[in-house]
C-alpha cells in the first residue's frame, strides 16, 4: 500500500510507488534552487528499509545536491525529505546517530592523526568502540598514526568510509565513495556493506551515487536515474531489467504510455526505450527489433 | 565445487543468472541430489553481490523444487534418481536461448545455414579446455 502522499506516477518519469510506512527514506517533492537555477525539481521516491539505491546520472544532474538535501544539508524551496519518518531539516539525535555519510570531497582536519580524527567524530556515538575503529582502519590499510594531511587521495577516501561506518550506522549515504579506490579496495568496500547479519535486526539501507555502474549492478536493489534535476526513472533494479527494452524501428513510435524515450540514430533508424508493463511487445510494428538492457545500456538509452 | 559465472554488466539480472546456472547444472548432472550449495552469505561475499540477490534466487529455486532448505544445513539440491534430466528436458531449458538467437538472426537477415554454422563455431569455442568462460561483456 502506498500511504505516502504524492508518490504516485509523475508525468515525465516512471516511478514504482514503494510502501511508505516502512520506508527508510522518503523524498516528497524535493526542490532545490541555487539562485535562478533549479538544481532539483520535484524529486519523489520512497526507499524501503534494507534497500540499496544506486543514484545514476550525468555530471551536473543533481546527484550530490540530492544526497545533501536528503541529509538536510541544503535548503529546499519546496517539498521535504524524511529519514525514518523524521524531517531532514530537523533531524533528532536518535536518527542522526543512525546515519553515516561520505561526502564527495571530504574536508578533514589535516593536523590530526588518523586515529585522533576517527575518535573525535566516533566517540559521541553509542555504538562506537576504539576496537571497531582500529579494525576498520586496518581493513582499509590506513596507518592510524599518520597525520591526515599526509594521506593520498585514495587514503583520504578510505578514511571517509571508515568515518562513515565506524559507529555502525543503519542508513548510509555515499557520494561517489569509491572513485579514487583501486578495484580491490572497491571490493572491500562493497563486502563491508553486507557484513551486518549478526549486528542486529535493522537491515542496512544505503544510497550510493556512482559512475561505476558495474559496482552498482552488484549491490543495488533499486535505481534512480536523475536528469537535469528530475527523476527520469526510479524502481527496483530487477523490475527495470526485466521490463525495459530498447526497440529499434524504421519509423518513430507514436508517443504513448510505455514509450519512455525515442530518438533518431545516425543511420536513420529510431531507438526507443519502452516499458513492457505499459506497452505489450506484441503490439510493436512488424520488423521492430527488441533487446533487454544492462545498466550501462540503460544509462546510454536515457542520456545518450 | 560448483562455480557460478556471474556477469554484473549483463542485461540478465544477477538473481536470474544464479537461477539459470543452478537449474542447468542440476539438469546436466553437475549438481546431484543431496549436494549442498554454499550459504547465501558465502555466495554474496565470494562474488561481492547483495545477499538479497542470492536469497531471491535460492527462494525461487526452492519454489521450483530444485533446492530444499534444511535447518542448519543451508540449501540442498533435490534431483530425481537417475542423475540429471533426460536430454529432452535439457533441450527444453536451452529452447528460450535458441529462440532468442533465432529472432536475432532473422532480424539481422542472416541465412539459416550461416546462423547454424555460427552456432556450431560458438559451441566448439565454448568447449571445456577453453576455460568455459563467456565472452566478456563489450563496452
Amino acid at each position: 500500500m502506498n500511504t505516502e502522499p504524492g508518490l504516485g506516477l509523475i508525468t515525465d518519469a516512471i516511478t514504482e510507488p514503494t510502501a511508505g510506512t516502512d520506508a527508510a527514506i522518503v523524498a516528497d517533492g524535493v526542490t532545490v534552487r541555487h539562485g535562478d537555477v533549479t538544481v532539483l525539481n520535484d524529486v519523489r521516491f520512497a526507499l524501503p528499509r534494507g534497500a540499496v539505491l544506486g543514484v545514476v546520472g550525468r555530471n551536473g544532474a543533481g546527484k550530490t545536491t540530492l544526497l545533501r538535501a536528503l541529509l538536510g544539508l541544503v535548503p529546499t524551496v519546496a517539498g521535504e525529505a524524511r529519514l525514518y519518518g523524521c524531517d531532514s531539516r530537523a533531524l533528532d539525535d536518535r536518527v542522526r546517530a543512525r546515519l553515516g555519510y561520505v561526502a564527495q570531497s571530504p574536508e578533514f582536519y589535516g593536523w590530526l592523526r588518523v586515529r585522533e580524527l576517527l575518535a573525535l567524530f566516533g566517540q559521541s556515538y553509542p555504538a562506537w568502540t576504539e576496537e571497531r575503529m582500529r579494525e576498520l582502519a586496518a581493513r582499509f590499510d590506513l596507518a592510524v598514526d599518520l597525520r591526515v594531511r599526509h594521506l593520498s587521495p585514495g587514503e583520504r577516501q578510505r578514511l571517509a568510509i571508515v568515518l562513515a561506518m565506524q559507529h555502525r550506522p543503519d542508513l548510509l549515504i555515499f557520494d561517489e565513495p569509491v572513485a579514487s579506490l583501486d578495484p580491490l579496495g572497491r571490493r572491500d568496500f562493497l563486502r563491508l556493506l553486507f557484513e551486518r547479519d549478526e549486528e542486529g535486526p535493522e537491515p542496512l539501507t544505503a544510497i550510493i551515487s556512482s559512475h561505476l555502474l558495474d559496482d552498482l549492478e552488484r549491490v543495488a536493489t533499486h535505481l534512480l536515474f536523475l536528469h537535469q534535476g528530475r527523476v527520469q526513472l526510479f524502481g527496483e533494479r530487477d523490475g527495470l531489467a526485466e521490463h525495459l527494452h530498447e526497440v529499434v524501428t524504421a519509423a518513430p513510435l507514436p508517443t504513448r504510455d510505455g514509450v519512455l524515450r525515442s530518438r533518431r540514430q545516425g543511420d536513420g533508424a529510431w531507438r526507443s526505450l519502452i516499458d513492457d508493463r505499459r506497452l505489450a511487445l506484441a503490439t510493436l510494428p512488424a520488423g521492430a527489433t527488441c533487446r533487454p538492457l544492462g545498466l550501462l545500456e540503460l544509462f546510454v538509452a536515457l542520456n545518450g | 565445487m560448483f562455480r557460478l559465472d556471474l556477469q554484473p554488466s549483463s542485461a540478465t539480472p544477477l538473481y536470474r543468472q544464479i537461477v539459470d546456472q543452478v537449474t542447468r547444472a542440476v539438469a546436466a548432472g553437475a549438481l546431484r541430489d543431496g549436494d549442498e550449495l554454499p550459504s547465501v552469505r558465502a555466495v554474496a561475499q565470494q562474488y561481492v553481490i547483495n545477499p538479497m540477490t542470492v536469497s531471491k534466487a535460492y527462494s525461487l529455486l526452492e519454489a521450483q523444487g530444485v533446492l530444499e532448505r534444511r535447518r542448519g544445513m543451508g540449501m540442498l539440491v533435490r534431483a530425481r534418481e537417475g542423475e540429471g534430466a533426460a536430454t529432452g528436458e535439457r533441450l527444453a531449458l536451452l529452447q528460450p536461448a535458441l529462440e532468442q538467437a533465432a529472432r536475432a538472426a532473422r532480424q539481422l537477415g542472416i541465412a539459416p545455414d550461416d546462423a547454424l554454422a555460427a552456432f556450431q563455431q560458438t559451441l566448439l569455442q565454448s568447449m571445456p579446455g577453453d576455460d568455459g568462460q563467456e565472452t566478456p561483456h563489450e563496452y
